[in-house]
């Protein structure tokens, strides 16, 4: 086994570089018999012995130390170069706008050759390309006195940055990528058809994105992404409504809900960061549905962001979106607790409270999430008892326990009954966690 | 990923991060070279403009006010040289103007409401921005002494270069002076 492992270990760069195999396949290889290596007891390298492949969070470490002192250095470099600026002529200064951004784009082209199936080089220098690229931009607008259009600047950093993703298979690079486009939106609010052309721009990363569901779903990588893409689909869906409309919280709702539907159709055991997204947001709305202000209808505005389309033709398709990743999931005839059925029922109840509060009943709406807010905290606190999981026991308990003080706080009762009774869902909440750890040991 | 398509990915990423910025020196530097000069007659800045640090926020007196509703309109605004150079400025339009110069603007999301020149900073070094606002605020807000009628006299300008739609800052004069050269003798005659 080893002999062969041996022969594969040299056999893989010169397969790379003559492009018999990509370098995902490469890599794919090297773990494969690297895994076998450390079973059968011996020393371990990766496919192209580059990097000492031990367990995967010291690679996971290496890779981020590789971006940020790439990125930080790129960009210490820079601002090094621009501090003492008056002393230098134009040519000078644009040579040294340039220097950094030649440099690292040769290094490229060497990770590219010579190690193309590293992770830690291919992360560290997509991202130090792409910051150090933003860099030199930014400093020829500076010695050409350009305007602050900082929409233009940040989605031509993001466009610049998109072929490094697929260069080098760089997933903090793809994350750069769509927070520039995140911030075009942001700053483009009033655009005509401004969400299709958002969706249109994350479009660019689909490929990028399916590659790394299929090669590795549970990686860091795809979580680094899917965090980085659930915070930015949560901001594009608040920008783009309306202000003042208790439909932005229908279609916050539809989002955490996706995100969980979504979660569970790729993987069924509510793992990942779209899971965390869908069950961590979902039950702050909820928390915040019970305040009765939020539902207060009084100066709905249109904005023109969600023109062409309109607020109803967005939450239809979104509404779609939901209920196609519904039948998809339960077409798998998994059993699926409570907790997550209070979760994807979200949209369900949203929409009552919506409906509820556009009547002119703010309490009723609020009330009704009460209701909501309690029964998600309990299904929850049980689901974390059957498991015997004291991280679900105790976010069952933050739910229940954030709606009794939140409570406590809108009412007229005395601080020292107030005392007793923070003291009290305190003295739950150890008491709760001491009796768990009990029972597990 | 075939390694052929990462090169040729890896060869248009190069060529698009430099071909960018080697574009705008090009336009900018073509501007400076062969634009027509304009000079224009600045006005206060807004105190709590957010992004001050290594330049001076400019505002100018006489640049039109420009409505617009979406972020990204772009306008066009004719600009002529009227008495003693100081540019004059025509109707905006959405057209771009058949003949003579005219300034290429567009509306942003944070100035949502009315289209900002397409010149609003001088880039200074760090060391001198600071003093250089200061002085720019002094002069641009100078009235005339003992209630005189006088219209306000000019003191602070800034000279720019149009090349097809396209302006670039050329100097920024306090008092008649570059900038620095006016920083320089203030240091000089031990002014704060």
């Amino acid at each position: 086994m080893n002999e062969h492992a041996e022969w594969l270990r040299a056999e893989l760069p010169v397969l790379l570089r003559e492009g018999v195999i990509d370098a995902a396949t490469a890599e794919r290889l090297g773990r494969r018999y690297a895994v076998a290596e450390a079973a059968a007891g011996a020393a371990t390298h990766d496919a192209v012995g580059v990097l000492p492949a031990v367990s995967q969070p010291v690679s996971r470490a290496l890779v981020i130390c590789a971006v940020l002192g790439a990125g930080l250095i790129g960009l210490g470099l820079i601002q090094i170069i621009a501090h003492d600026w008056d002393q230098w002529s134009k040519p000078q200064r644009l040579a040294l706008a340039f220097g950094p951004l030649l440099a690292l784009q040769a290094l490229g082209a060497w990770v590219l050759r010579a190690r193309a199936a590293s992770r830690a080089w291919g992360e560290g220098v997509a991202t130090a390309l792409a910051l150090v690229g933003a860099g030199a931009l930014a400093l020829v607008g500076q010695i050409y006195h350009f305007p602050g259009e900082l929409d233009a600047y940040a989605l031509a950093v993001a466009l610049l940055a998109l072929p490094l993703v697929y260069v080098f298979d760089s997933a903090a690079a793809a994350a750069l990528v769509l927070l520039g486009y995140t911030a075009w939106l942001l700053l483009m609010t009033g655009l005509p058809w401004l969400p299709l052309r958002y969706l249109a721009l994350l479009a660019t990363l689909v490929p990028f994105s399916w590659g790394l569901l299929r090669d590795g779903g549970a990686s860091w990588r795809a979580n680094l992404l899917g965090s980085v893409l659930a915070a930015c689909l949560t901001v594009a869906v608040t920008a783009s409504s309306l202000g003042g409309d208790p439909r932005l919280l229908l279609r916050l709702a539809l989002l955490a809900s996706i995100f969980v539907l979504a979660a569970s159709a790729r993987s069924g055991d509510g793992r990942g960061p779209l899971w965390r997204y869908g069950r961590h947001g979902g039950a702050l709305l909820v928390l915040a549905a019970t305040w009765r202000e939020l539902w207060s209808v009084g100066h709905a505005v249109w904005r023109p962001g969600i023109e062409g389309l309109g607020l109803q033709g967005w939450l239809t398709i979104e509404a779609l979106a939901w209920l196609a990743l519904l039948v998809l999931v339960l077409r798998r005839r998994q059993m699926m607790s409570v907790e997550w059925w209070l979760l994807v029922a979200l949209p369900v109840a949203f929409w009552v409270g919506t409906q509820v509060a556009l009547g002119g009943q703010r309490e009723t709406a609020a009330l009704l999430f009460d209701g909501y807010a309690l029964a998600l905290g309990i299904a929850t606190i049980r689901s974390g008892l059957a498991a015997n999981e004291l991280a679900a026991l105790n976010r069952g308990l933050a739910i229940v326990s954030a709606l009794i003080l939140m409570r406590f706080f809108d009412s007229n009762l005395p601080f020292l009954v107030r005392g007793l009774a923070f003291i009290a869902v305190g003295a739950a909440f150890l008491g709760a966690n001491v009796w768990l750890r009990r029972r597990r040991t | 990923m075939t390694m052929r398509l990462r090169w040729g990915l890896l060869a248009l990423a190069i060529v698009a991060q430099l071909a960018l910025p080697l574009r705008y020196i090009w336009r900018g530097e073509q501007a400076l070279a062969q634009g027509t000069p304009y000079r224009l007659a600045t006005a206060p800045v807004d105190p709590y403009d957010p992004f001050r640090g290594r330049y001076v926020a400019l505002n100018f007196r006489d640049f039109p006010r420009i409505s617009s509703s979406r972020p990204g309109e772009v306008w066009y605004l004719p600009i002529a040289a009227g008495a003693e150079g100081y540019a004059q400025f025509g109707a905006p339009s959405r057209e771009r103007p058949a003949s003579g110069d005219y300034l290429r603007l567009r509306a942003q999301w944070f100035q949502r409401g009315w289209v900002p020149p397409p010149f609003d900073r001088y880039y200074l070094d760090e060391s001198l921005a600071p003093q250089a606002e200061r002085a720019y605020r002094a002069l641009s807000r100078r009235r005339p002494a003992n209630g005189e009628a006088a219209p306000e006299p000019i003191r602070a300008e800034l000279a720019i270069r149009v090349r097809d739609g396209y302006a670039v800052p050329e100097m920024l004069y306090l008092d008649g002076l570059p900038v620095r050269d006016y920083l320089a003798a203030q240091r000089d005659e031990g002014s704060p």
